[in-house]
């Protein structure tokens, strides 16, 4: 198998998970397992909408069924504490279709 | 096991990733595994305008030329904040005739993303189409591979 395939790399650090049904959610990995199934510690949701700025939803600690998930991201934390979610706008993700 | 090694030839190529979700990352192979997940370096989402939610940061920058003492500076502002008070700062100089201050000229803004994420995992079952780099299909290698494999290893 080749270098770091899993998220190992990602423990202990800010990522970005998006869901099977369009959902973001923030938190710090903390483990997962060869399913893919995560545990987010302190995590939130971010809201996308049209109307109105990012909302964003606090979570605290949660566990993700691997079958849920599309996306994990490494977030930036210095860039993201500069974004002004309040001004994003946009349209819901669409939710994964088999 | 014929595309999870095929796949890892591509590795450090340049690839998109299509998700059922019609969202299309575009990265640097990194690794993938035995259930073909992938893992993208340096990402960027193909239609940024659309998809901000691996979370994009515009900022807008200025140029501001300001001339002191017979001397012309170029400054690019990138922060808003920090942008809009340094000019106040300037034109206030200017207005009060500072000696030397001069406000010479004052670019348009201009916008620029960054992306907050730059590293991703995507997870194989939700992978619809792989774009591929031309020079990293191999068509009669392939051929052979799956006639191969078909026959039986």
């Amino acid at each position: 198998m080749s270098i770091a395939t899993g998220l190992e790399t990602l423990v202990d650090q800010t990522i970005s998970v998006i869901t099977n049904d369009g959902r973001n959610i923030v938190g710090v990995l903390k483990g997962f397992d060869q399913a893919t199934n995560i545990i987010l510690d302190e995590s939130h949701e971010r809201v996308y909408s049209t109307k109105e700025g990012v909302q964003q939803l606090v979570l605290g600690l949660y566990i993700i069924r691997g079958d849920n998930i599309s996306v994990v991201g490494e977030l930036d934390e210095e860039l993201d504490a500069h974004l002004d979610l309040s001004s994003l706008r946009a349209h819901p993700l669409k939710p994964v279709i088999h | 096991m014929l595309f999870f090694s095929y796949f890892k030839d591509l590795v450090g190529k340049e690839v998109t990733v299509e998700l059922k979700n019609d969202l299309a990352i575009r990265g640097t192979l990194h690794s993938v595994d035995q259930y073909l997940n992938i893992k993208l370096e340096n990402t960027r989402v193909v239609d940024q305008d659309k998809y901000p939610h691996m979370v994009i940061k515009l900022s807008s920058t200025s140029t501001l030329q300001v001339g002191y003492l017979g001397v012309q500076i170029v400054l690019i502002i990138c922060s808003k904040l920090f942008g809009i008070s340094f000019l106040t700062l300037v034109l206030v100089l200017h207005q009060a005739n500072f000696p030397g201050v001069k406000l010479v000229r004052l670019g348009m803004s201009r916008t620029y993303v960054e992306l907050s994420v730059r590293n991703c995992f995507i997870r194989g079952s939700v992978v619809r189409y792989v774009q591929l780099p031309p020079e990293g299909v191999d068509v009669d290698l392939l051929h052979d591979a799956t006639r191969r494999e078909a026959r039986g290893g």
